[in-house]
């Protein structure tokens, strides 16, 4: 892991789906090498509202550009703190008017925690990535750095719904979504997808605990491999605070932010 | 110009890392070039491992953090045998923090402590805010301090910092116990007992319900705390709470501390503690500052 300064190459801040889709430029050109899963801490050089980084699963990596992508939900005001100074920082570059005395840069610590067990998968295996929500993120380049390999993956995405500005997802060839409110795909929750039917290998899956806990019940047990990445509360992110303890069923309390994010489902006792 | 002598332990620098906000110093190995450091004392140790409280136990509030980690380590043997060997050879001080729930555990885990070579000091948790048994109810009694000091006194022999809770009616009489029990050295404050509600679920953000706040939020408390402790007590005061930049360091030493401690700022921006210790250097040599002892307790009262 490294501390690195970080431009803003763009931001979509109009899908509506409620994700802001940031792209950050690495300023040295140098990114370390990122495996899917692993995420990074993201803060502002000033910030006088809420002065704790915040962890962003990375959703894309631009070796070439230098550049990954997060996609942040705005929860509260550290989220819309950092949305609103990306877009401060883009619209300086756009007029080409920086302000001198005032910090242009965004700060982040990666790469973070342990990502998705991919390395032994083999040719042929049939693999579901689903996600709920801002869990999307995790979906992208996963399913990526599996094509990579030549590994076919099937993709389901669940949300609550998406207005014409969410246009930018559809329903592919192997990617299946469904909304809440049926604007889009399959009519219902994710978990009741009836590709869920199906058989799989192994499953890969990011959203809310509820989602996790269903999706398990209904695929995960039949599944010979169930990870789940889970989106504990972090302060540090680097392991040291311990407040987004984990207590897995052999009883002992682990760091999301190490020893996750990503879990195998049978060292989860909730679920 | 930079020396400060606390106990018998000399840091290069005043600038220390407060306990349970620099793990044991592996963590941020990568991000922080230790060696800057003036030293850093470890999360607490207890006599046998804790799971500690269970999630959620941690939230940022405005301007701070609540936690209530509630002392989650893997015991004093394991940290000998296991971490103390990885960590020995850091060009830093290292002070070790330990914590009990009875007068016997604290010795127990001091005397183990002291057995091992090249620890040069312990600092003495009398305040966490969150555990059940013993933690800040020691630290809240003057006949607790003093007990509990004194009985670690017996079996220690090195350094002994004592560090204070906030949370008391008023400090100075438990600042007095320490000293009387036998403490080189006093860390004034630990966390501040507070709490947050999530309006939507409308349950505590916090497992415990409560938890200590900590951050830039609590820096005006632990100054006040600082203030009335150094003018109570001959031994050292180390200064803590919501340490962000190097003006809050001479705050502090103005306020009456020796050295200070860096707590929830490692985790909003992890060099903080080392750009603290150079931007002080630079304000030292900027105002010809010989020696730390220059800016201790050197308040002007009007």
């Amino acid at each position: 892991m490294e501390e690195k300064v970080f431009t803003v190459l763009d931001i979509d801040y109009v899908d509506k789906i409620g994700l802001n889709t940031i792209i950050l430029k690495d300023v040295d050109g140098n990114l370390p090498k990122i495996a899917a899963g692993q995420f990074m801490m993201v803060g502002m050089r000033e910030n006088n509202v809420k002065l704790l980084l915040r962890p962003y699963t990375i959703a894309e990596v631009d070796y070439k550009q230098s550049t990954v992508t997060i996609l942040v939900e705005i929860r509260g005001a550290g989220s819309r703190r950092l949305v609103e100074e990306c877009q401060r920082i883009m619209c300086l570059k756009e007029s080409q008017r920086y302000v001198r005395d005032l910090p242009n840069t965004i700060r982040g610590i990666l790469p973070l925690g342990r990502g998705w067990t991919i390395k032994d998968i083999e040719k042929g295996e049939r693999i579901l990535i689903v996600s709920g929500g801002a869990g999307r993120a995790s979906v992208g380049y996963l399913r990526e750095e599996l094509e990579k390999k030549g590994i076919e993956t099937y993709i389901l995405m669940g949300m609550k719904g998406i207005t014409k500005e969410g246009k930018k997802i559809k329903e592919e060839d192997r990617i299946y979504i469904t909304t809440e409110d049926g604007s889009l795909g399959f009519k219902g929750r994710v978990t009741d997808h009836p590709m869920l039917e199906g058989k799989f290998d192994r499953v890969y899956a990011c959203g809310p605990r509820g989602m996790l806990r269903a999706l398990t019940e209904k695929i995960g047990r039949r599944a010979p491999l169930m990870e789940v990445s889970l989106d504990n509360i972090m302060l540090c992110g680097v392991g040291v605070c311990l407040c987004c303890a984990e207590k897995l069923t052999d009883g002992r309390n682990v760091r999301v932010c190490k020893e996750g994010p990503v879990f195998n489902v049978k060292e989860l006792g909730w679920i | 110009m930079m020396r400060v002598k606390i106990g018998g332990i000399e840091f290069k620098n005043p600038v220390i890392a407060a306990s349970g906000t620099f793990g044991y110093g592996l963590e941020y190995k990568e991000l922080v070039d230790i060696e800057g450091l003036g030293g850093f004392v470890t999360k607490s140790i207890t006599l046998k491992g804790r799971e500690g409280n269970g999630y959620p136990r941690g939230v940022e509030t405005e301007g701070g953090m609540l936690n209530a980690v509630g002392l989650q380590n893997e015991g004093v043997e394991h940290f000998i045998k296991e971490i103390w060997t990885k960590i020995k050879d850091c060009e830093t001080e290292i002070i070790v923090s330990i914590a009990g729930s009875s007068v016997e555990e604290y010795t127990e885990c001091a005397r183990q402590i002291g057995e091992v070579k090249g620890i040069k000091g312990i600092e003495v948790n009398i305040s966490c805010p969150n555990v059940k048994e013993g933690g800040m109810q020691f630290g809240r009694d003057v006949k607790m301090t003093e007990g509990v000091v004194k009985a670690i006194r017996e079996v220690y022999k090195k350094t002994m910092i004592v560090k204070l809770s906030p949370n008391v009616t008023d400090i100075t009489e438990i600042a007095r116990a320490a000293e009387g029990g036998g403490a080189d050295a006093l860390t004034a404050i630990n966390t501040v007992l507070g709490m947050a509600v999530d309006i939507r679920s409308q349950k505590p953000k916090l497992s415990t319900v409560t938890g200590g706040l900590s951050g830039p939020c609590i820096k005006p408390i632990a100054l006040r705390c600082v203030w009335e402790v150094y003018n109570a007590v001959k031994i050292p005061v180390i200064g803590v709470g919501g340490i962000k930049d190097w003006q809050d360091v001479v705050e502090f030493m103005l306020a009456g501390a020796s050295a200070v401690q860096v707590g929830m700022y490692n985790f909003a921006m992890p060099t903080v503690t080392t750009d603290i210790a150079s931007d002080l250097e630079m304000y030292f040599t900027q105002k010809r500052i010989e020696s730390v002892s220059e800016l201790i307790g050197a308040m002007k009262m009007f």
